[in-house]
């Protein structure tokens, strides 16, 4: 990596040289460290209800809530990109990010961890993007693949080993320790970070259009707050579809004030760039197959098999490894032959590595179970960073920020919906198909197999949605172009 | 050894898709091994789903009774479950050892007779094949129960009692 990542002197914003490869690094360990702590709790989420006697559904908002944040914060992140510098923010939100994990690890009582937990949400809301943006813009383009293939290695590879991590530490420890791990090293990156982190863009005074965070704080917070209450409740709940529709009506408001005024907070002229276009809507759709099958898998892995949290996530381990290890490969792939072939390539194996699910048992060898989420994951790593860094290829310097951000915003909403829908379509599947509850007094055995049987099939259909998403992520790969884009910097997007 | 041939097949699938130069003989080789590549997985479904690859191997075992309690008429128990239809039997085997039938997987019924025995039929799943067992032979499939079906014969001068009446 450090020979692609080579370490020339490279020239900052200001005109002064800095080492590139030690500022990577420092932004490669603060964002591993910020992106870990995304998935880590679900596996304490037991412990968590038995320390503060709280609920399921409760308890859920830790992570729930860390996804509505990190939505909302996101699309404000491009803006905040334009007016200060790419140092700046992310020292400051390493800064945000320490004070919300030190929260959580002295928290007292549930209120305090969830606060502590949306404190390091907004943190990484604002990091993510920025740590994309600043890999995106001090690569030319044809190093970017290698570039963002490293990038994908921590936000893909950080929050797959989260589960099995932690499931590891709580054998021996309590919950806090989930937090203390966390906290050297964002202390670390925060005051190495001084040293070695450069402003990479210029930035200009942009007036805030406090309309605009208004209505994105609000589109996009509703729709996600309706994704993250599906689990819980049907499409037909009003806590569901009310904030859904309300949602959708404030974010087109948003997208058309956007598009109105000079200074909006998501610039979404980056979709006049066919290129750019094509490649955010793979990219998301990618992800709805992805997240969504993140979520579920161990779902089925513990209630259906009744296999511990650590247990589920050693069976994704091997699939989040391989996403680590293949990142910086295709990333060198994609500099050399483009995204086409890597993504119809990645495309064929995560549809058909998704249609084994199809037919899962009880009884699934684990096995299989394994190395099938291995090739989907091995598909993913082919299609994600590749195709996104095509689409980020196709826009001018000046339009790095606001297309990175783009592409965030719609990934963690795409996302979130990608689970509501699976999670929805296994509960509604379920409960349709159970049998009633007159026979669960007359013949509980037949009831039992019955039951288990309506949840296999829910779960099969909500692999059959991943599966689908698949697809026409397949179709859709076709129309790539096939040799990566170059744009210059005066060229319009 | 069908998932180390998959992993192969995958790794060869990306090396002629990515790396090949375009043309036909890139084309047949992604057509192909990509078939290759779906037919396995087909496989591996169908062994999973309905155990193709597989038979049911029945194998049965006959042991004595003996009577559960100590004093008056020799007995086993029932412990019915919900309406009766399912139910466990509690007896007490010739080695002395109080068993309980399972419920997952099991049929058990009580017929009189001359003696005090019970048959148990076991179905396993066995690979049709040598082909088969080294295909699939790291998935443990091989000897899983496929069904169970206890046959008790008691005299009629054994008692069926609630298995209740045994605490």
């Amino acid at each position: 990596m450090a020979d692609q990542l080579d370490s020339a002197q490279t020239i900052d914003a200001n005109g002064k040289p800095y080492n590139r490869l030690v500022m990577v690094l420092t932004l490669l360990v603060g964002t591993f460290g910020n992106f870990l702590t995304s998935t880590i709790l679900t596996t304490a989420f037991p412990t968590l209800m038995r320390d503060f006697n709280i609920s399921a559904n409760t308890v859920q908002w830790l992570t729930t809530g860390f996804m509505l944040v990190m939505g909302i914060t996101i699309p404000i992140a491009a803006f905040l990109l334009q007016r200060f510098s790419t140092k700046r923010l992310y020292l400051t939100a390493m800064g945000t990010f320490f004070t919300g994990t030190l929260i959580c690890f002295f928290a007292p009582t549930f209120a305090v961890l969830l606060v502590g937990r949306l404190v390091q949400a907004t943190a990484v809301g604002i990091s993510a993007p920025v740590f994309q943006t600043i890999m995106a813009a001090i690569f030319p383009p044809a190093k970017r693949g290698t570039a963002m293939g490293t990038a994908g290695l921590v936000i893909g590879l950080a929050p797959a080993i989260g589960p099995t991590l932690s499931g590891w530490i709580l054998q021996d420890h309590t919950w806090r320790a989930l937090f203390l791990v966390i906290l050297p090293i964002t202390g670390t990156v925060f005051i190495v970070g001084q040293f070695t982190l450069r402003k990479v863009l210029k930035t200009h005074f942009v007036k805030v259009d406090w309309l605009s965070v208004l209505l994105s704080t609000t589109g996009f917070g509703g729709m996600l707050f309706a994704f993250s209450s599906v689990g819980d409740n049907s499409w037909g709940a009003p806590i569901v579809y009310g904030p859904l529709i309300a949602g959708l009506i404030i974010a087109i408001f948003f997208a058309v004030r956007q598009l109105r005024i000079s200074n909006p907070i998501l610039q979404l002229k980056v979709f006049k760039s066919p290129a750019f276009t094509l490649s955010a809507i793979l990219v998301a759709i990618v992800n709805m197959s992805m997240i969504g099958f993140e979520m579920i898998l161990p779902l089925y892995i513990q209630t259906v098999r009744g296999d511990s949290a650590f247990q589920s996530g050693l069976i994704l381990l091997p699939g989040a490894v391989m996403m680590g290890i293949m990142s910086p490969f295709t990333g060198r792939i994609f500099d050399q032959l483009g995204g086409k072939r890597l993504a119809i390539t990645g495309m064929f194996l995560l549809l058909i590595g998704s249609m084994f699910f199809l037919t899962i048992t009880d009884k699934t060898p684990i096995l299989f179970i394994t190395i099938m989420y291995a090739i989907r994951m091995f598909g993913v790593t082919m299609v994600n960073m590749p195709v996104t860094t095509t689409g980020i290829n196709a826009l001018p310097l000046r339009l790095l920020g606001d297309g990175t951000s783009v592409n965030n915003t719609m990934r963690q909403v795409v996302s979130s919906m990608g689970t509501a829908v699976m999670i929805s379509i296994m509960s509604n599947v379920t409960a349709s198909n159970l049998p009633s509850a007159s026979l669960k007094v007359a013949e509980p055995v037949k009831y039992g197999l019955q039951a288990l049987n309506a949840n296999i099939f829910g779960y099969r259909m909500a692999f059959a949605a991943a599966t689908l998403f698949a697809l026409i992520g397949f179709g859709l790969a076709f129309f790539l172009k096939d040799r990566p884009y170059h744009v210059k910097e005066d060229e319009a997007a | 050894m069908i998932i180390l041939i998959l992993v192969i097949l995958v790794l060869v699938f990306s090396g002629i898709a990515i790396f090949t130069p375009a043309g036909t003989g890139r084309n047949l080789g992604v057509i192909i091994v990509g078939f290759a590549l779906i037919a396995l997985i087909g496989l591996t479904m169908s062994n999973d789903l309905s155990h193709v690859g597989m038979h049911q191997q029945a194998s049965t075992t006959t042991v004595r009774l003996k009577s559960l309690t100590a004093s008056g008429p020799a007995t086993i128990a029932e412990q019915p479950l919900g309406n009766g239809t399912e139910k466990i039997v509690v007896y007490r085997s010739s080695n002395n050892a109080v068993k309980r039938t399972p419920v997952a997987h099991t049929t058990t019924t009580i017929d009189r007779g001359s003696r005090s025995q019970v048959t148990l039929t076991t179905k396993k799943w066995r690979f049709n094949n040598a082909l088969y067992r080294w295909l699939f032979n790291l998935t443990n499939e091989e000897g899983q129960v496929a069904s169970r079906k206890y046959n008790f014969v008691i005299p009629t001068t054994w008692r069926v009692i609630s298995a209740s009446k045994l605490k």
